[in-house]
């Protein structure tokens, strides 16, 4: 049985993902998903009890010692921005906006 | 490449006259193989590789060699777009570290080679530069997502490149152009400078026209770095560039990666390429890869997942495409990735979102977490038995640039064979065994227990040894 996903369910992931989808593209990407994740169920049929996630994979998280380093210099940093003044990144309003 | 050093060597052509002639072809290319040609840095290379040559000739095998590199791996002053409108005249401040290894070694970096948006895809086609063509065929693809690189090396335009490979996107292309292709063991080559895609995966390693060329290329590239937290500390000696023995090698044949959708003209040239193994003294044995059936679905639920964590990055503030006009902050957000993205690398990004959303976790991501570990341990345990592994790379020839537009998961399900590697972490590569009907390579899959890549190259070099399949050229 294909997973059916709603629209309303498209339009949330869509929004988590900061995504802006055309009717056309909510329509596509619910069928494309659902056939997608009816597939993924073939998992279900494995048995997975106690397994540990990942655990050949795992390495220690490598520290190094606390000393300052240099990065990178800001004009380098800056040098792809799409919109700089005084040295520092311009964005639109953060403040005051309507989304949540 | 070592007919190339040794010309070099013996005053036949010089560093300088080669790129000037491969930048002529690239020129006249019909592959779209290229997304930039990088003129005057590779002439500027090149006479840096003349120094390296006339003062240290024994040494820095490499000096003046021109490879191609894909266009997700940051290069300095020079243009790298991952084929997405979304990093269109992205010019990266720094060297990847594999970039600066092949400066130090003299290579000359001849161009950025094509790719599928962000590497997202089997077939080069996703990306915002048109499809990269076959050498072979140009009605086909050259396979994906290092479509570019295959193509470049296939067609000569250079004389090996690196590649990037999440999924199989070097060892598919591999097959399909008629080349070597190595994922190195996860760990081996540091990622600092790729940009990422699914970061539990991806590794960066060589296309080459043979085994003992791709071994250069790992060479010049591999080793600890610690810039990127999962390069592994380690001893990396020299890999050595002479043939194995195979006598007394177990050659493990997994009967999962001879199932539902394997072409019989791949089957049975893999199949031929696998005794031919075993006659050069390799014992052949049949080893099982349980879950390896659940391979695809664990890769899409993990990859998208990272890829959506790990794409979340652009959204116009600091570098890459702003939106026109926005009204505030989050409407920058939206526009943005909106015009920025393609489809498939849309399609992923929510597909990996859905697998992490608050209810789904549990159901979606955490199972394909511990199945992947089932697979990396029926690895291990299929190691235990034996010291390599073979298969198919691919269970298709290349094909048609338009195959499966409309089908996203038949797309994924082509990747049955490259997946398991690369979610167990141990090296793999593919090697050309034979032709389809219709004259198109066909690749063997070699893999290895993880930091066995000599075993797995000195397999391959043997194989190169007592075969012509690398020889021949579109």
């Amino acid at each position: 049985m294909a997973e059916d996903i709603t629209i309303t369910e498209i339009e949330h992931v869509a929004w988590l993902a900061r995504l802006q989808l055309s009717p056309d593209e909510v329509q596509r990407f619910r069928r494309e998903l659902g056939t997608i994740l009816t597939y993924m169920h073939l998992l279900d049929a494995i048995d997975t009890t106690g397994v540990e996630i990942l655990p050949g994979l795992r390495q220690p998280v490598p520290f190094r010692d606390d000393i300052v380093q240099t990065s990178q210099k800001r004009a380098l940093a800056l040098m792809n921005a799409p919109q700089v003044r005084h040295g520092a990144i311009v964005v639109p309003a953060v403040i005051g906006t309507d989304h949540a | 490449m070592l007919e190339t050093a040794r010309a070099f060597r013996r005053g036949a052509t010089t560093p300088t006259r080669l790129v000037g002639e491969l930048l002529e072809r690239i020129e006249q290319d019909s592959l779209n193989a290229f997304i930039g040609v990088d003129h005057e840095g590779a002439l500027s290379q090149a006479a840096y590789a003349e120094g390296l040559l006339s003062a240290r000739p024994d040494e820095c095998i490499l000096a003046g060699i021109p490879l191609a590199v894909k266009d997700n791996i940051c290069t300095r002053g020079l243009e790298t777009t991952c084929a997405s409108n979304m990093l269109a005249g992205f010019v990266p401040p720094y060297d990847a570290h594999v970039i600066t290894r092949l400066k130090q070694a003299g290579a000359v970096i001849i161009g950025k080679t094509n790719l599928d948006e962000f590497a997202m895809g089997s077939a080069t086609t996703s990306g915002n530069r048109g499809p990269a063509r076959n050498p072979w065929n140009p009605a086909k693809s050259a396979g994906g997502s290092s479509g570019g690189s295959a193509a470049a090396v296939a067609a000569g335009l250079c004389l090996g490149a690196l590649g990037t490979d999440t999924g199989g996107s070097i060892r598919q292309p591999a097959a399909f152009c008629g080349l070597t292709g190595l994922k190195p063991t996860y760990g081996t080559v540091s990622r600092y400078g790729l940009v990422a895609f699914a970061s539990s995966l991806d590794q960066i390693g060589p296309l080459a026209r043979s085994a003992r060329e791709a071994a250069l290329l790992f060479d010049a590239i591999k080793g600890h770095d610690p810039r990127d937290a999962t390069s592994v500390a380690r001893d990396y000696p020299p890999t050595p560039l002479d043939a194995l023995d195979l006598r007394g090698v177990r050659i493990g044949v997994p009967p999962e990666m001879f199932g539902e959708g394997l072409c019989p003209e791949v089957e049975r040239a893999v199949r031929e390429g696998v005794a031919l193994l075993g006659e050069l003294g390799a014992e052949i044995v049949e080893v099982r890869l349980p879950h390896v059936h659940a391979a695809v679905a664990v890769y899409y639920i993990l990859a998208t997942a990272e890829a959506s964590s790990n794409l979340a990055r652009y959204d116009g503030v600091r570098y890459g495409l702003r939106a026109a006009n926005p009204q505030d902050v989050c409407d920058m957000y939206l526009k943005t990735r909106s015009q920025g993205f393609k489809e498939e690398v849309k399609r992923r990004i929510m597909l990996g979102t859905y697998v992490l959303a608050h209810g789904y976790y549990e159901r979606y991501y955490r199972k394909a977490s511990q199945v992947r570990a089932l697979i990396a341990e029926d690895f291990r345990q299929a190691f235990a038995a034996c010291d390599l592994l073979a298969g198919p790379t691919a269970p298709l020839t290349a094909f048609e640039l338009d195959a499966m537009a409309d089908d996203p998961l038949a797309m994924y399900r082509l990747d049955i064979d490259t997946i398991p590697a690369s979610l167990s972490g141990v090296p793999a590569l593919s090697l050309p065994c034979g032709f389809s009907e219709d004259g198109l390579p066909i690749g063997l899959q070699l893999m290895a227990p993880a930091f066995c890549e000599a075993r797995l190259l000195g397999a391959a070099i043997t194989f190169q040894e007592h075969t012509r399949f690398h020889e021949v050229w579109p």
